[in-house]
């Protein structure tokens, strides 16, 4: 209604809700810069082991038989989603106290106790993966502890942020990404942050409550619900989004006052960002080229493809996806229906594309 | 230093408001108030005792002791102004004026003052307006007479009595020279002062704070006077700021706790924030004035309608005419026995009364004010809005009764004619809390979604329109068919569902304020619900809140309103039973073992008056076992007859006798006899552990939650003590089940079941039965535990969910999707049951309400939104609507480009299209 009167009466009651205003239309060339920078944003393309990350998994200290339990089981449930794919990458498991018999066939076997030695090992030996496009995704589960000395407890000394920044500063470049997923992990962000490395915190620095966030993001890795945009590849910020909406959800189902707040760096300011976005400029970018996992072949880069036709499809297609990516971001200062029409008709071409690309796939066995 | 008023601008057809809300002494009486301060402290008096021990005495209540060493006193002006002050605010009037008039002829100016103001108590308006005329126009010096507080009254006085522009002038004169004279003012004359600004505030709201500063003001001059806090927590009081005039209040109590006036305006208070009237620690304000001052006009009102809360109409109208016939001139009186009157339906009676108050009061709109309060106390929305635009007419500047009828107009569903009463009232009082809350929702309220489906109005928060839509649809056309069916009620052309997503909004649309413990409103023809996103999963059954209220709309229309509530309570929650289901609560067991029931003609005190926390609750329970009996016993129709004789304005004790051809104590004993069958045995169960602490907190309806803090052993041993007791069986099995010793879990709970089948609660033994029997693998056992418990506990959303899994791991896909429903039924906020039902709808062709379940999954949050998109655009496809399936799959693809199932779709649609 118009004529909203602005009362300086008393009140019983908090303020009104205020939202931010919409943003107004912006300029069909504004928004096509911008569109033109996303068009780098989509999942990068890696040739076949290459596309996913070389994963280290590192389970601290439980503190009691239960916590221990927990957290290894995370760690295998991590490490099992991670290799049953089309597209298995290496992983490596540390946990408190490995089991004395070990399969040897268990490719998630803990490689060993994770101690801070043990932890500075697996990094080196890491080196040459860490080189990849994929690079090296580095998970952390377990207690945190905050403070003026923050720690991620793990047997033996505890780890601190510096001290995690010293290991890493040894890797050859290549993307790094880190998900420190214990409670007051926020402290770790700083440190860590760097251009070219996703830190991923579970929490605020200040926030030391058990947190519920690794389990939804071992979830999104584990399921397909977190690859958001259906590309057959998990990004960090997707499985970074696909858990935070979740301990959001749950605390408000609970009725319950959130005590954690998952942070987001990847653009090397030290500051993480509650909602990341891919958006130039904001922390989400890198995180959203990343793949974590590649879930499906079809999502197999263009650079893995058999043959020159199939490169040729793939890469068209992924043009095409790209496109749709931009026209999304210029949508604001569009008429609707021609957007819609413009949004179809390059839909149809990838539709097309990818009948041709599984037609291929079939004939090719 | 001194305040300087702001100067009101008179327009000329402005008046002033000086009535005073609801069940306030009139205006110009003012509350009962003292100066004692001044009294008894002239120089050069004595007598025994001495004048300090006669106005301490006063001062501090003790009026006995007052009066005799007042009565012992030389004569003198103290004495004599003390003594009438002792009369008055004890309640004897008469003497006081006689005192005065015979022996005031010394000392003529506060003599004439003070009877002026006694008159003015006890509505005299003839006698009131000549004394004050005598001081004003006075032929003696300004110096020697109290004219700044004789000019006030007067002025208000005028103002009331029809003269409004003179009044209204002389208010201005008061405040003028107020703010012209450099000359020190008394406590008194600051007080007067301050009752002109409030009065003129309604023109200028800013004289409201004006007002307030002087009676500080008034307070610091002299700390020992109950005055200006008096008047300072009435006008705080009338703005709904309760917690400040509570603050004023208590200044007076904590010097004199037997004053009158202080007494009564926590009687309001009292009144506004429901507190029961004999709860613990908490002394009824009301039989306190009377107790100290029985001739109390606001206060022998405040009784009747109190009375005619109850639906006490015979003991209402006896102490009506009691008080009309000791205070014939009050507007209170006048104004009560009026309201007993009016909702009598006794017109002539009402017309005799209102030309009484014509007479004297021809510009107040009190009487107005107070039929209009009582109407919609009576849910008499439309009557009270009538009242209102009366009222109106008397004062077209009353921002209470702009207030009343936006409030009402709201009730009756006409939104934009309250809106606009209500910011005339807003505009002439924007420190009324109620008003600017009422405001601020309805501009929320903008926001919201309206969707209009015949007799259906529905008005939804816009986030949740999406979820809620078919389902709120559903469940209010499915209530209709079935009131149609049962009762063979017709509903109005518009019926208004307003749903809100915050539990302050919702309580700001019922009561104004926020706070309300209620989930659901309903006012005849509008109704309002909390959403279940308000609530915690599992504490909020919307479907079934929504249907009682449903309920309500049909008894109410059926009666036209004049169904009171403890019988509209029962049938809707009655109705609310047959439909999902409820079971007994804990507090309902230990007001059984108590003897706390009401008997059936007393029941509606339960819900109007309640005594004791909780009391509501168990009322809810109690009269719905209450309906529950006339239908078996008597059939449908006895319900339908009762119906009709309430429509006829027949109370309760006339309505069972003729509809039922009993005694209302031969039913009271056959209802209390089955409710001893069903429940006795387990409410005196209880009694062996004695006192409440099965329950943990008083009135908390969950029992297991309540035994974490006991040893397991010292635990079995008191259940083992106590074997009749189910309260104690359940947590002893809550604590066996914890600790993994399941045998003897089971033991425990299926006892407790034995001995309460009809507990309803969220730690019902069945649903602990239902785990154990699952646990062993003894699927139908547990599932039909788990029907068990939901039928005395259908808020329980996950065991919902949990019994539509055993249902489709036994491939029964009917029964998964009936327990899907029910989960949505009690919280539909969440994506999995919706998508778990278009799953199931979807394999059996069921089109269109898979596309209502995907919407709804979709609009719920689910957690990948292409997947959603994508799911929802197949469903378009397979229902035959290719333009809605193109525009979701394209929804789909937006998000994800690549999304090969979406694209292939896209290119199907392409082909047919």
């Amino acid at each position: 209604m118009n004529g909203r009167v602005d009362r300086q009466g008393p009140r019983e009651r908090g303020p009104a809700r205020r939202h931010p205003p919409r943003r107004a239309g912006q300029a069909l060339a504004c928004a096509l810069a911008v569109a033109a920078a996303s068009t780098a944003l989509r999942t990068s393309a890696a040739p076949g082991r290459d596309e996913t990350p070389l994963l280290i998994i590192v389970a601290g200290v439980g503190g009691s038989p239960e916590h221990r339990e927990r957290f290894s089981g995370w760690a295998r449930d991590l490490c099992g989603a991670a290799l049953a794919t089309p597209v298995p990458g290496r992983v490596r498991v540390l946990v408190e106290r490995p089991p004395e018999a070990q399969d040897a066939e268990d490719p998630c076997a803990p490689a060993g106790r994770s101690t801070r030695e043990s932890l500075a090992r697996e990094i080196e030996s890491a080196g040459s993966a860490a080189g990849s496009q994929a690079g090296v995704a580095l998970v952390l589960i377990g207690h945190g502890s905050g403070g003026d000395s923050p720690r991620f407890q793990i047997p033996g000394p505890d780890l601190a942020p510096e001290h995690l920044a010293a290991m890493l500063q040894n890797l050859p470049a290549g993307p790094v990404t880190v998900a420190q997923l214990a409670s007051a992990s926020g402290a770790f962000v700083p440190a860590l942050s760097r251009p070219g490395r996703v830190v991923l915190a579970a929490t605020r620095a200040h926030e030391t409550n058990e947190t519920r966030f690794p389990r939804h993001f071992i979830a999104a890795f584990a399921g397909g619900e977190g690859d958001r945009n259906k590309d057959g590849r998990l990004s960090v910020l997707e499985a970074f989004e696909f858990a935070r909406r979740a301990v959001e959800r749950e605390y408000e189902q609970e009725g319950l006052l959130q005590s954690e707040h998952a942070l987001l760096d990847d653009n090397g300011d030290g500051l993480g960002s509650l909602e990341p976005a891919m958006a130039a400029g904001s922390d989400g970018v890198l995180a959203g080229r990343l793949a974590l996992l590649v879930r499906s072949t079809d999502a197999v880069a263009a650079s893995a493809a058999e043959t020159p036709e199939m490169r040729r499809l793939i890469t068209e297609r992924d043009a095409l996806a790209a496109r749709v990516d931009a026209l999304r971001e210029a949508r604001e200062g569009m008429e609707e229906e021609m957007y819609l029409a413009e949004l179809e008709g390059l839909l149809l071409q990838i539709a097309e594309l990818a009948e041709r690309i599984a037609a291929l796939r079939e004939k090719s066995g | 230093m001194k305040t300087h008023l702001e100067r009101a601008v008179l327009t000329g057809a402005a008046a002033v408001i000086l009535a005073p809300g609801f069940l306030a002494p009139a205006a110009g009486a003012g509350p009962a108030v003292g100066s004692a301060g001044q009294i008894g402290s002239s120089e050069g008096e004595s007598w025994p005792g001495g004048p300090s021990l006669a106005a301490a005495a006063l001062r501090a209540g003790r009026y006995e002791e007052a009066e005799a060493a007042y009565r012992e006193a030389p004569p003198g002006e103290g004495a004599l102004l003390g003594l009438a002050e002792t009369l008055r605010l004890t309640g004897r009037y008469r003497e006081a004026l006689a005192l005065l008039e015979a022996e005031g002829a010394a000392w003529p100016s506060p003599a004439l003052l003070r009877r002026a103001e006694i008159h003015l108590e006890i509505g005299e308006a003839d006698e009131a307006e000549n004394l004050l005329r005598q001081q004003v126009d006075g032929d003696r010096s300004p110096a020697d007479r109290p004219v700044v507080e004789a000019e006030t009254l007067l002025a208000l006085l005028e103002v009331r009595r029809g003269m409004r522009a003179a009044g209204l002038a002389r208010l201005h004169r008061v405040i003028d020279t107020y703010n012209r004279s450099p000359r020190v003012w008394s406590a008194r004359e600051l007080s007067a002062v301050g009752r002109a600004a409030a009065a003129l505030g309604y023109q200028s709201p800013g004289l409201f704070r004006d007002a307030l500063r002087v009676f500080d003001e008034a307070a610091a001059l002299d700390p020992g006077d109950p005055l200006p806090h008096l008047l300072a927590g009435e006008l705080l009081l009338d703005k709904f700021n309760t917690a400040e005039a509570a603050e004023s209040i208590t200044e007076v109590l904590s010097g004199n706790a037997q004053h009158p006036g202080a007494l009564f305006l926590t009687a309001r208070i009292q009144e506004r924030q429901g507190v029961p009237a004999t709860a613990e620690g908490q002394a009824d304000g009301l039989a306190e004035t009377l107790a100290v001052n029985p001739n109390y006009p606001p206060a022998r009102a405040l009784e009747v309608h109190r009375l005619l809360e109850q639906e006490r109409r015979e003991d209402a109208e006896k102490h009506a005419l009691a008080a009309v016939e000791a205070l014939p001139e009050a507007p209170e009186t006048i104004a009560a026995l009026a309201a007993v009157r009016f909702l009598a339906g006794d017109n002539s009676g009402l017309a005799e009364l209102e030309a009484r108050y014509e007479r004297s009061w021809a510009g107040d709109p009190y009487l107005d004010l107070a039929l209009g309060s009582a109407a919609e106390r009576r849910r008499w929305y439309r009557e009270a809005a009538e009242r209102s635009r009366a009222a109106l007419r008397r004062n077209p500047d009353s921002a209470a009764a702009s207030r009343l009828l936006g409030l009402n107009l709201l009730r009756l569903g006409a939104v934009e004619g309250g809106r606009r009463a209500l910011e005339d009232a807003f505009a002439r009082d924007p420190f009324d809390a109620l008003v600017k809350n009422t405001l601020d929702l309805l501009d929320e309220l903008d926001g919201f979604e309206t969707v209009t489906s015949r007799p259906f109005e529905f008005v939804l928060p816009a986030a949740e329109a999406e979820v809620l839509r078919p389902y709120v649809e559903e469940i209010s056309r499915e209530a209709l068919e079935s009131f149609r069916d049962r009762y063979g009620y017709e509903p109005p052309e518009s019926l208004r569902v307003e749903v809100y997503d915050r539990s302050a909004d919702f309580s700001v649309r019922t009561v104004g304020i926020p706070g309300i413990g209620a989930h659901g409103v309903c006012f005849g023809n509008v109704i309002a619900l909390e959403s279940p996103s308000a609530r915690e999963i599992g504490s909020y059954h919307w479907a079934s809140t929504l249907w009682h209220e449903l309920a309500h709309a049909a008894s109410m229309g059926l009666t036209e309103n004049r169904v009171p509530r403890w019988f509209t309570e029962g049938l809707s929650l009655l109705e609310e039973r047959w439909r999902f289901g409820d079971g007994a609560a804990l507090p309902f067991y230990l007001a059984l073992r108590d003897g706390r029931l009401l008997d059936i003609p007393h029941l509606n005190d339960g819900f109007v008056r309640p005594t004791w926390p909780g009391q509501v609750g168990v009322s809810y329970f109690h009269a719905s076992l209450v309906l529950e009996y006339i239908e078996r016993e008597f059939g449908f129709a006895a319900i339908l007859e009762m119906l009709e004789g309430y429509r006829k304005g027949l109370d309760t004790v006339l309505v069972i006798e003729q509809a039922l051809d009993v005694t209302p104590q031969a039913l009271d004993e056959a209802v209390d006899a089955m409710i001893e069958e069903r429940f006795g045995e387990a409410a005196r169960g209880l009694a062996a552990s004695g006192g409440q602490s099965e329950s943990g907190a008083a009135g908390a309806p969950e029992i297991a939650f309540a035994r974490r803090d006991q040893g397991m052993e010292a635990l079995l041993a008191r259940a083992d003590a106590a074997p009749a007791n189910f309260a104690l069986q359940i947590q002893a099995g809550a604590a066996l089940h914890d600790a993994g010793r399941t045998a003897e879990a089971r033991r425990r709970f299926e006892r407790a079941a034995e001995l309460a089948p009809e507990y309803g609660g969220a730690d019902g033994p069945h649903r602990y039965l239902s785990l154990l029997y699952a646990e062993e693998q003894e699927v139908e056992r547990a599932r039909n535990s788990l029907h068990e418990h939901l039928k005395r506990f259908p808020a329980a959303y996950d065991d919902w969910v949990r019994l539509a899994s055993m249902y489709t791991e036994s491939g029964e896909p009917q029964s998964a999707g009936a327990a899907l429903k029910a989960a949505i039924e009690a919280y539909p906020m969440l994506p999995e049951p919706h998508e778990r039902l278009a799953a199931a709808a979807s394999l059996q062709g069921l089109f269109d309400l898979e596309i209502q379940e995907r919407k709804a999954a979709l609009a719920s949050g689910a957690p990948n939104r292409a997947d959603a998109l994508y799911s929802l655009a197949r469903a378009h496809f397979r229902a035959g609507d290719l333009e809605a399936a193109r525009r979701r799959v394209l929804e789909a693809l937006e998000i994800a480009p690549t999304f090969d199932s979406a694209l292939q779709l896209l290119l199907q649609l392409r082909r047919q299209g």
